[in-house]
């Protein structure tokens, strides 16, 4: 990578979006192994929008849960701090973008719409293995291509070369960004999420996504990632920046105790799932704008 | 794999996907063969559609859009992988995905 991009990118981290102060006083918090559920509920429900949308989540399809679970500190319990912080970036993360460009709003929702296939496409393969950080699985899975947003809104002028690149001679979007840009997705998306003071395990997984065998201790979940980047993109859920199939990787495969006989039903489900959770995230919406609270405040 | 309406259903045609009530209680399973009784059955419970197994008949008017847009979504997938769908598991995920789109178009159709 060329040394000038480098030096671009961090002059550029200033322009980056930041979550809400919310968010990121609970990472903090969540980071803190001293602090308390009390102290963590307290922060939440200081917040109303975020508080209404934790708890529309934790009750909605994303678990299935037979009781409604009413209070902050009922869901913290249930869940545990990281779930929980994971949740929360998963409701926050669609308003630090949503305002920045309505021109590129057509655009900017089919690639929400495959960051969300990859999100259930990731939780449902962590199901089928019984990994028990499924929304830590959901959130990489959100999270894996935040690097294309930020091109497509901060940098729309290289974002255009880019595309036009990839729509003319169909090669795969990482091959145009480091063509133009010099770097790809997959660091614009560690810089942020690293910004965010995301744990680790996400930001591995944000940057191997597309080469996991490189992800280290955090191998399963980026292969996780890649898998389900892959599903999604054959079950035509959104738009992932090209038309391309990636590989699959043969490391990420077997790292991953799955065999071709999982395909099909890990397909099946998670066609239901992206119907249910888009469904929940479209209403979502609508109930912030009804009850007049601003989204994002 | 087609979409029927309850009048066209015959005993013998093989359900391409379970059917449930509208509570979303299994009524029958994927993969049975529909008899007069389970057909009675299905509209006593006021289920109107089912997919069933099998192509259209040669000359069948209603068949010929799904048909085209079966083949669409065939051609968008071999297009789409490529040489990928030679590796097994690729062509695992090919051959799933193929299905599963097919159910999703029609089942939109049958909204």
């Amino acid at each position: 990578m060329k040394k000038g991009s480098l030096a671009r990118i961090i002059g550029r981290i200033d322009d980056l979006p930041t979550l809400p102060r919310t968010v990121m006083k609970i990472t903090e918090l969540v980071n803190n192994p001293k602090s308390s559920a009390k102290e963590l509920a307290g922060v939440i429900t200081d917040d109303q929008v975020l508080t209404a949308r934790l708890l529309r989540l934790v009750n909605s399809s994303f678990y299935g849960f037979p009781h409604k679970v009413s209070t902050v500190t009922n869901a913290i319990v249930l869940l545990g701090f990281d779930a929980i912080r994971n949740l929360l970036l998963t409701t926050s993360v669609f308003d630090v973008f949503s305002k920045k460009n309505p021109e590129a709003s057509a655009l900017q929702e089919r690639m929400w719409d495959h960051s969300l296939g990859c999100a259930v496409g990731a939780k449902v393969i962590g199901g089928f293995l019984r990994n028990d950080k499924l929304e830590e699985l959901f959130v990489a899975g959100l999270l894996h291509d935040i690097g294309k947003t930020v091109e497509m809104l901060y940098f729309p002028d290289e974002y255009e070369k880019i595309a036009a690149m990839v729509e003319k001679t169909n090669i795969l979007m990482v091959t145009a960004e480091e063509h133009v840009l010099g770097y790809n997705h997959t660091l614009i998306g560690k810089l942020l999420a690293g910004r965010w003071n995301l744990p680790a395990k996400l930001i591995a997984a944000i940057a191997n996504h597309h080469r996991p065998e490189i992800a280290g201790q955090h191998k399963i979940e980026a292969s996780v990632v890649h898998l389900a980047d892959i599903l999604c993109r054959a079950l035509n859920m959104g738009y992932g920046g090209d038309s391309r199939m990636p590989a699959l990787n043969k490391d990420a495969w077997e790292a991953l105790p799955l065999s071709e006989e999982n395909i099909e039903p890990i397909m099946e489900a998670m066609e239901k799932e992206y119907e249910s959770i888009r469904g929940f995230m479209d209403a979502a919406a609508t109930q912030d704008g009804a009850s007049g609270v601003p989204s994002g405040a | 794999m087609r979409a029927l309406g309850l009048g066209e259903l015959k005993p013998g045609m093989t359900l391409a996907e379970s059917v449930n009530d509208m509570q979303g209680m299994l009524l029958l399973k994927e993969g049975v063969a529909l008899t007069e009784k389970s057909i009675l059955m299905l509209k006593s419970w006021g289920v109107d559609n089912a997919l069933v197994e099998g192509e259209p008949d040669e000359g069948d008017e209603e068949g010929a859009p799904d048909a085209r847009e079966m083949e669409a979504i065939d051609l968008g997938l071999k297009e789409k992988f490529a040489e990928l769908a030679e590796g097994p598991v690729m062509a695992e995920i090919m051959r799933a995905a193929g299905i599963l789109l097919r159910k999703r178009f029609l089942k939109k159709r049958m909204e």
